[in-house]
């Protein structure tokens, strides 16, 4: 067993964890965040994404161990619980969403991309989109829900000037 | 598909690490991203007893001094992206670089992983053996370069002996009157590679000086398309030759049959891939 | 008096559960955490038929940390039923656990649980099967041979069913023909792959002696019904969950024989159970789909009317016949549907299932249907190639035009506007297939069009 300390959604805890224990698990128990999803376990899903230090991370190919001391946010903490973050209202005016599965593993890897996309004051076109969300699969939507959502977001982003 | 039981080990220097690997011999491994390794150990496929977390170490570099380019080996993959030196003389392995898993895998994968992980696909490995590079190996006996054509032995084997690691890779810099491309097909984007040809010619007054040809997925490790190359020495800078070259290439392997595809279709695919791969670098070339 | 429009038909609705889906509040079954809960993880066979010689567990009284197993002589007698009285019907029951013999790759053997699901894997792995092989069936020649084993006793070779459906005067068809188009179609088998996996939780409550059941299902009160009848409970005192479902499309509209099993684990050890279906055992013994062959004849005047067809059709089923569309469902559902939105009346298709070693079928997105359809537009295809017509004229000459319209084999068409919506797609995709024709000029990239239609 290991001592780690980790960072989650801004709560600080100290726990003991075997070494082989994923994030995703521990992020999924330890800290009880069911939004936290496993679709393969090997890294070809993108359902697990999670932030470490601030950039996406399949959580399901990390083991929580080492992740001491680190910043690790989760679709928990975007936008709480009514889910108001403007990507997630983009996803549902856009029916970016089914079974809502792969759900968060999609916001945790696009919101970054929106940011970068307004950081540069352009919108992106089609294969940008699509490229930046390649690591994470959808079985329900087609995918045509997602990018939509993808260029609301921007565009409203874009267009309030914030 | 969880992974079995391990211990693990933070390095805090790489002499602390090379002393656990020598501790551990083949018992150990060094983790970086764990994007080829963590797959492999929730499947139960692999199971080393010990991790030794190299993460901490300071390997990530991309540096030149105009001959070697030196990459370190914790260098990730979107590093080489916004690389001006890997942009103007290295065009092929920027090309490798867009076909490496998805943009998530890219920002976390290590090419001292990669290449250690050694998939016969793996587009890292194949612009090693590309750009005849040296790899760097450390362990507490010192350091060891090897070639990259004597690394990659097997699928998943290098000739890495336990207790040693890939520091970095150093790859002589083309010069600037050099062209290069890569292309792979793959069943689907991000997936393994069912075949894939990296190209990279040196020319002089419209014709090719040295021209560095190699193929994934006809062996269990990148292999150089010497025939081609061969061929393409002295010839025009106009793609004219390229698809005899693809044949003579194309005609001289003997990949395998698989669930993916048959032998014949491996074969129809890279002399097909390995014609383009060139057409495209004259044309870069042309276009410059 | 103003007839009312609906106020719904149309408009733009939002979704009531999104805010839970994207804010990670869903609750879906491997977030369904009970007090002492007991995770299991299978001992699945790693070959496709063999009797099954031992089963060794005696490497978990080892370990040093407590576990539950169970082999199929523990749930001896308990299993999936899902037979079709018909005489022509082979009877197999599919044991929750295997009972002797495997019949697929994946078949579980035996179960371990353990109080973490980590440690539920390391304990299972401690479990070794000794096996006898048997000779594969592995296609549907194979299973069509009746000199192949037979994967259930007493059975005579492995077509579990044949059955035929018929209409119509076919001698007379084939007579008035001037063309017989005889054509093969295969589609492969699929497996569903939604992206959150199957799983099951069960929890037996003593002092109230109600039964809870979670499962990532479509079926929740089928589940129930066969959980009662297996197990003996009545249906008052179980309670069947479906918790947010991370896609089915079909695959999770069976009752499976673990969800039977869960259950009855959850009675015995009187502890929650939970399974959580991991990737690998999904896409090799979860469900299947679309492994079929169908041989079509189509007897066609000289004017290009389709006067007859004959069908021959064979599901290559896998091993077991699932619940509660059995083995009979896929087949008979081909021959059901192959007859079209098309205006003939002589028809007979001779279906069948045969069992081979292999992951069950099961429904699947469409149900035989995409199977069914793709031969039936690409014959279509194939006899206005044959007959140098253009496929959508051919289509046209042929599309039922007089409603109500009953066709070959009795049912009933209500109204619809079959050639007028063929005609409208024809006028939509006009410029397209003016591109696509201009294309085939053009050696290196060139444009098809394809059309179908289906009921």
């Amino acid at each position: 067993m290991i001592d780690i300390t980790l960072e989650v959604n801004g709560v600080t805890k100290t726990l003991q964890v075997e070494p082989r224990r994923l994030l995703a698990d521990v992020l999924r128990e330890e800290f009880r965040l069911s939004g936290v999803h496993i679709g393969c376990a090997h890294g070809a899903c993108g359902c697990c994404t999670v932030h470490l230090d601030g950039t996406p991370r399949l959580s399901c190919l990390t083991f929580a161990a080492q992740c001491d001391g680190a910043s690790i946010r989760t679709v928990e903490s975007i936008g709480g619980p009514n889910a108001e973050h403007m990507l997630q209202q983009a996803f549902k005016s856009e029916h970016g969403l089914q079974c809502g599965y792969c759900t968060p593993g999609f916001i945790m890897t696009l919101v970054p991309f929106v940011e970068e996309m307004v950081g540069q004051k352009r919108m992106p076109n089609d294969a940008e989109i699509r490229e930046a969300m390649s690591g994470n699969i959808c079985r329900c939507t087609g995918y045509h829900g997602i990018v939509a959502a993808v260029r609301k977001a921007v565009g409203t982003r874009l267009e309030s000037g914030v | 598909m969880r992974p079995a039981s391990f211990e693990y080990h933070r390095a805090t220097s790489l002499e602390h690490a090379l002393e656990l690997l020598a501790e551990f011999g083949e018992d150990g491994r060094p983790i970086a991203g764990g994007q080829s390794l963590v797959p492999m150990m929730n499947f139960r496929l692999a199971r080393p007893g010990h991790l030794v977390d190299i993460n901490k170490l300071p390997l990530n570099s991309i540096e030149s001094d105009g001959q070697m380019l030196r990459i370190g080996a914790l260098t990730r993959h979107i590093a080489y992206f916004d690389n001006p030196l890997i942009a103007r003389h290295f065009p092929a392995f920027l090309d490798a670089v867009h076909y490496i898993g998805h943009p998530t895998i890219r920002r976390n994968g290590s090419i001292g992983g990669s290449i250690s992980h050694a998939d016969p696909t793996a587009e890292l490995a194949a612009v090693c053996v590309l750009y005849d590079a040296e790899i760097i190996a450390r362990s507490t006996a010192g350091e060891r370069r090897i070639r990259a054509g004597e690394f990659f032995l097997s699928a998943y084997v290098t000739a890495l002996e336990p207790g040693e690691m890939v520091v970095g890779v150093e790859l002589p810099v083309p010069p600037s009157s050099s062209t290069g491309s890569f292309i792979e097909l793959a069943e689907r984007s991000g997936d393994f590679a069912t075949a894939a040809i990296g190209v990279s010619i040196e020319f002089s007054s419209g014709r090719i000086t040295r021209a560095s040809i190699v193929c994934s997925g006809a062996d269990l490790v990148p292999i150089r398309a010497r025939e081609a190359e061969d061929f393409l020495q002295g010839k025009p800078l106009d793609a004219a030759e390229a698809s005899e070259a693809a044949r003579l290439f194309a005609t001289s392997i003997d990949p395998v049959d698989d669930h993916i595809a048959s032998a014949d279709y491996r074969r129809g695919l890279i002399g097909k891939l390995t014609q383009r791969a060139i057409e495209a670098a004259c044309n870069r070339a042309l276009d410059k | 008096m103003k007839a009312e429009r609906p106020r719904h038909i149309g408009a733009r609705i939002q979704r009531f559960e999104d805010i839970r889906l994207l804010s990670g509040s869903a609750r879906y079954i491997d977030d369904i955490r009970l007090p002492d809960m007991l995770h299991l993880n299978f001992v699945r066979a790693e070959t496709a038929h063999a009797n099954i010689l031992e089963v060794d567990t005696s490497g978990l009284a080892d370990l040093d940390f407590p576990t539950w197993v169970f082999t199929g002589k523990d749930t001896a007698g308990l299993s999936m039923k899902a037979h079709q009285d018909y005489p022509e019907m082979q009877y197999s029951e599919q044991p929750l656990l295997a009972e002797g013999k495997v019949r697929f790759v994946g078949e579980p053997v035996a179960v371990v649980l353990a109080e973490d699901a980590y440690k539920a894997e390391d304990a299972a792995e401690l479990v070794f099967v000794d096996y006898d092989p048997l000779p594969v069936v592995g296609n549907m020649a194979q299973a069509r041979d009746p000199e192949s084993t037979p994967l259930f006793e007493g059975w005579n070779g492995n077509v579990i069913v044949q059955r035929q459906m018929k209409g119509g005067d076919l001698e007379a068809a084939k007579a008035q023909a001037a063309h017989v188009i005889r054509r093969t179609y295969r589609t492969q088998r699929q497996a569903g792959v939604p992206m959150e996996g199957r799983g099951v939780v069960a929890s037996f409550d003593k002092a109230t002696r109600v039964l809870t059941v979670w499962s990532s299902t479509q079926m929740p009160h089928l589940v129930r019904t066969y959980i009662s009848e297996e197990l003996g409970l009545p249906e008052s005192r179980i309670r069947v969950v479906a918790p947010d479902v991370g896609g089915g499309f079909g695959v999770k509209g069976q009752v499976f024989a673990d969800e039977i099993l869960v259950a009855w684990l959850a009675m015995q050890t009187g502890r929650p159970v939970k399974w959580i279906e991991n990737r690998r055992e999904h896409l090799i013994a979860s469900i299947h789909a679309r492994d079929h062959e169908h041989t079509l004849e189509a007897y066609v005047s000289a004017d290009g009317r389709l006067l007859g067809l004959t069908a021959d059709i064979t599901v290559d089923n896998g091993a077991y016949s699932t619940y509660p569309f059995t083995s009979a469902g896929e087949p008979g559902m081909v021959g059901k549907v192959l007859p079209g939105p098309y205006d003939f009346q002589a028809y007979e298709a001779t279906f069948r299932a045969v069992a081979t070693n292999k992951c069950a079928i099961g429904t699947y997105r469409g149900v035989a249907r995409p199977s069914a359809v793709f031969s039936q537009e690409r014959l279509m295809d194939d006899i206005a190639a044959e007959l140098g017509l253009d496929p959508v004229e051919f289509r046209l000459k042929n599309i039922i035009r007089q409603f109500p319209y009953r066709n070959v084999l009795g049912f009933t068409y209500d109204p619809g506007s079959y050639a007028e919506a063929l005609e409208q797609i024809r006028e939509l995709v006009a410029n397209d297939v003016a591109e696509a024709k201009a294309s085939h000029a053009c050696s290196k990239t060139r444009i098809g069009v394809g059309i179908a239609c289906f009921i």
